[in-house]
């Protein structure tokens, strides 16, 4: 069973539910988390959420990092993104290299 | 750091193997370190280029949904968008890279379907909007799977380079200091052994 699921305010998820992927919009913070959660208990193989959706479930999603499945992806919303995404893989590097390598160009 | 250890020949021998285990353990992690890494930096880049395409597409792709769901009401946008046949299927797989199982995902769509709402409630903006979706959907998947990816390989890089610091820098040490110790010691019991020895002899000629 592989599914797509799409965690986020309204106006960014509903327009891929014409492809069959779960769109769940969420008003706020606590309805963010128990998406998640019901999400992860429904066994999608990828969880997209946005940048808020993120910072409210940022500890639940980290019980998942260390998975292949779920997957949990980042996604700007409608309003653009803030960049926590590249965040995260900065994090990442510097996690790998044990030195941030791309300081120079992570900031430009 | 000495280990513990009798200064008899039983344990230099243990401490040797020892020594030789970790010796190789030590190669073998920093193998499999290395060849991590050349998969980590290989893709970094490529991650963080495919990131900021995505989130252009995304956004271009967002500004032709909103200004189509201005020109429809909420009820109907649902219904067209209930209605749509095009549904994406996805195929998850797990690729194996050294120890790690990463994600693969693959998508299909239903060859040559449309989009199946009625053509007089929806609007040509929908249309575009939606395909602009279409268009981004693998891209989005590509951007799950190589995050993902990324993530678990430098969580195994970090784990991994740990364990050959702690190799490196203290088992392998410690352990030559101390069979480097006992074998001092072995050598000055021996020494001892020999002019205790020609003491001996030599006062029994004496008599």
């Amino acid at each position: 069973m592989s599914k797509i699921a799409f965690i986020g305010d309204r106006d960014s998820v509903w327009g891929f539910r014409a492809f069959g992927i779960a769109a769940i919009p969420v008003a706020d913070a606590d309805g963010a988390r128990d998406a998640f959660a019901a999400a992860v208990r429904e066994g999608y193989a990828i969880i997209f959420v946005t940048e808020d959706v993120y910072e409210a479930c940022s500890e639940q999603i980290r019980e998942y990092r260390d998975q292949a499945i779920p997957t949990v992806t980042l996604l700007p919303d409608v309003r653009g993104s803030r960049g926590l995404a590249a965040d995260e893989i900065h994090q990442a590097v510097s996690a790998a290299i044990g030195a941030d390598i791309l300081a120079d160009s992570g900031n430009d | 750091m000495r280990i513990r250890a009798n200064p008899n020949r039983m344990q230099l021998l243990r401490l040797k193997r020892r020594l030789v285990l970790a010796k190789r353990g030590h190669k073998l992690l920093k193998d499999k370190q290395e060849e991590l890494m050349r998969r980590f930096l290989g893709m970094v880049h490529q991650a963080r280029a495919l990131r900021e395409t995505v989130e252009a597409e995304l956004a271009q792709a967002y500004r032709a949904f909103i200004s189509a769901r201005f020109e429809m009401d909420a009820p109907a946008m649902e219904a067209a968008l209930a209605s749509s046949r095009r549904l994406v299927e996805l195929h998850a797989d797990r690729e194996q890279v050294m120890n790690l199982k990463v994600p693969k995902f693959t998508v299909e769509f239903p060859a040559g379907a449309e989009f199946g709402y009625g053509y007089l409630e929806t609007t040509a903006e929908l249309d575009r909007a939606l395909e602009l979706y279409a268009a981004i959907i693998p891209h989005l998947l590509k951007v799950a799977e190589m995050e993902k990816s990324l993530q678990l390989i430098a969580a195994e890089l970090e784990k991994t380079r740990r364990r050959v610091n702690a190799l490196e820098h203290i088992l392998v040490p410690s352990l030559e200091e101390t069979i480097r110790f006992i074998s001092d010691r072995l050598g000055e019991l021996e020494r001892e052994t020999a002019t205790r020895l020609m003491k001996v002899k030599e006062i029994v000629r004496e008599h």
